[in-house]
This record gives structure tokens, sequence and C-alpha cells, in this order.
């Protein structure tokens, strides 16, 4: 029995890493209330959102997810371009499957293909806060890049 | 040129010099013109306004409004004021955007279908007292404290006097603050904008040309219900319009996320 439970445990914490656990953007264009709730409700309405936290003074969005499983950086981008502005960052807090970060290494996570873009090896703690740093968090030749 | 109303402008003046010397944010939801930013994507609006004109003659007039965007950059409205319908349609062509300010230019077209003539005025009213069309470019500038917009374009009066001339120049300047409240802490919160319009014409045919100015106070409630106060008068004014004072009052109401999107 201890030796089905110990593989068991493994597969299930092996799954349960590599995955976006929150995201956090500052959108851009705004100073109104109206405007910043127009983000809000257009982050709201995504189907894989369960939840958002708004700070309207710093234009701050923090988005927790329905499952860690399907979370979608473009559907997200297009919600708050949608409601009439832009993305001046963005963060995910993830749990990484490796303990390091490599310059220009690969790293999978919920299904895309990140590149780490930082100078020489860093160490990750996981859950590691990430920012994706493409401009207008639009994709390079289909990847995102990713720093500290 | 006629100047009028020296007082009132002194007082504008200084209403302005306080404001500007205070810790404010920049807002752009005008209330006598449209900025160049569009209204959020598959949103839509209902307004519903009474305004009372005044001057050589009264008017009252009740006008409502529905408005509604088929995407980020494009939106429409439909309306009624005094005794014609109008539909306008405003397409944002480009947007740059940093933290807290943008650039954002717009391109619109108007057309106001009355049921009168006002073909004895030399101006060219816009306010549902004749057939107008108007087109034009809008660029806003929202800046941290400041938040500018800019309009100018052609207007057509569809029927006039030979003398009057029928074809001119409209422009505007408008200009807002956020006067309440001084940190943004919930939706909930009841907000008050100030704003400072200014509305221009000068016909090419003919001599008549107008400046007026449209302080205006909004409240906006629940981040999504707005009440508009504006009185509209004006500083120069070579005209023979009958109705040029003008005080009014709106409420809208927006319903975020109104339509379904079409993938």
């Amino acid at each position: 029995m201890r030796y089905l439970i110990i593989p068991i445990f493994f597969f299930l914490s092996a799954s349960a890493t590599a995955q976006v656990q929150s995201v956090e953007l500052v959108a851009s264009g705004l100073t109104c209330s109206m405007c910043s709730k127009a983000i809000f409700k257009s982050l709201s309405r995504l189907d894989f959102v369960s939840e958002v936290k708004v700070d309207i003074e710093k234009s701050s969005y923090i988005l927790t997810f329905k499952s860690r499983d399907r979370v979608s950086i473009e559907e997200i981008r297009e919600a708050v371009y949608d409601a009439g502005f832009a993305i001046e960052t963005m963060q995910m807090t993830a749990n990484f499957p490796n303990t390091k970060a490599v310059n220009e290494e690969l790293v999978s996570l919920n299904g895309y293909q990140f590149k780490w873009k930082l100078a020489g090896v860093k160490n990750i703690a996981n859950p590691q806060k990430v920012s994706i740093v493409n401009k207008e968090i639009q994709p390079t030749a289909g990847v995102y890049y990713l720093n500290f | 040129m006629k100047l009028v109303n020296k007082s009132r402008l002194h007082i504008l003046a200084f209403v302005l010099f306080i404001l500007s010397s205070m810790h404010v944010k920049a807002q752009e939801l005008y209330v006598s013109s449209e900025p160049a930013s569009i209204m959020p994507a598959r949103s839509f609006l209902i307004q519903q306004g009474y305004s009372k004109m005044t001057g050589k003659e009264h008017l009252d007039n009740i006008n409502t409004k529905i408005e509604f965007s088929f995407s980020k950059k494009w939106m429409a409205h439909l309306g009624t004021n005094y005794n014609s319908w109008e539909w306008y349609t405003q397409y944002r062509f480009y947007s740059k955007d940093a933290l807290y300010e943008h650039l954002r230019m717009a391109f619109f077209l108007k057309s106001i279908n009355s049921a009168e003539t006002a073909i004895y005025t030399n101006a060219i009213l816009l306010d549902g007292q004749e057939s107008v069309f108007h087109s034009g470019i809008i660029v806003t500038k929202l800046k941290h404290k400041w938040a500018g917009s800019l309009s100018v374009g052609p207007i057509i009066k569809r029927e006039s006097l030979a003398e009057n001339g029928a074809v001119g120049m409209q422009y505007s300047f408008s200009n807002g603050i956020l006067l309440y409240p001084k940190m943004y802490r919930s939706y909930g919160q009841t907000n008050v904008n100030l704003y400072l319009e200014f509305i221009g014409q000068r016909l090419f045919s003919g001599k008549a040309n107008y400046l007026d100015v449209a302080p205006a106070i909004q409240f906006i409630f629940n981040s999504q219900a707005k009440v508009n106060l504006s009185y509209r008068f004006p500083l120069v004014n070579n005209t023979n319009r009958t109705t040029y004072n003008v005080a009014a009052i709106s409420l809208d109401y927006l319903f975020f996320n109104a339509f379904p999107k079409l993938k």
C-alpha cells in the first residue's frame, strides 16, 4: 500500500506545479473610476476567471482562476483592450517545474511555451512572481518572455 | 467682435485658476461634447435629458439618446432632440496609452433630421431646430491632472436662404477634472467632475460666428450612472440666434457587456 501511495503523491504534486496561480496587471490610459469599472467588468466576464481584485487608484487588477488548468493570456489582454485601454505591466504568480531560470530557456506553463529573458541564471522560489516583458503583452514569434 | 458676459468670464477665469492649483485627476466624460475615446466594447448607454433654451425666445427641449458600441473602436448613437432625430457614429483610429495618460483620435459623422427649418437664422443650429450634416476629427489628450479635447469639422445647413450661408466650421475645446473623491477606494463612491467646454462656429459664407462656453458639473453614481448639469452661454455672439443660453440636465446609465462577443 505504501509503495502505491508514494507514486500517486508524486504524480499529483507534479501536475499541481507548472501552473499559473494568479495574474496581476496594471492597465494604462485611464484616470476615471467608470473606466476602471469597464475593465473590471470586462475581466470579470471571462469564463476562466473566478475573482478580480481591483485597486482603482493604482489601476491594478489581480485575477484568480476557476481552474489553474485554463488561463488565457490572450483573452485577458483582449478584455482590457475591449474596455478601451491598454496594459502597462502583466505579472504572473506561478509554480515552475524547475528551480533555476536560465536565459533563453523554454518553460512550459498552462500550455504556453515561455522563454526566460534575464542576465545569467536566477533561482526560482515557488510560487514565483514573474513579469511578461513583451511589448503590449503580444507574443514575439509566438513566445512570451519572462523576467523576474 | 462683440464680447458679452464679461463678469461671467472673470468668474470662469477665477474658477480655472483655483482648480489649476488643486491636486486633481483629469476626466474626459464630457457633458457638451464627445471625447475621442469610445465607450467600452459591446456596451449600451441610455440618456434622458431636458434643456431650457433662452434668449430672445424660450424653448423647452426634451431629448433621449441610446448609444452602443460595436467594438472598442466604433460606436454609434440614435437620438431625439427638440423636433428632430439624429444619428451619430464615431470611429477611433488612433490610440496611444501610458500609465494615467493617453492620446486618442477619432472621426465622426452626424446627421440631424429636423421637422423644422430655421432658415432665417444666420448660424447653423445643432439643437434640433433644423436639419444639419456635421462631421469632424476629435483629438483627446489625458495626462494625470488634465484632460483636454479638441474637435473640428465642417457643418452643412440643409435648408437655408442664400444670404445666410449654409456651410461652416464647428469646433470645440473641452477640459475636465475630478473634484471628488481625492482617492478612489471603491466603485460605489460618488464622483464629482467639473468641466469647462468651449463651443464655437464660424460660417464660410456669411459673417456669422459665435463662441459659447459651457461649464458643467457631473455626478457619477456607482461608476455607472451619471447626472450632468450644464449651462451654456455665449462669450462672443455675432449671430441672430434666438436661443443662446442653454441650461441642461441629463441622466444616463451605462450597461457594461450588454451584447455578447461574436467569435
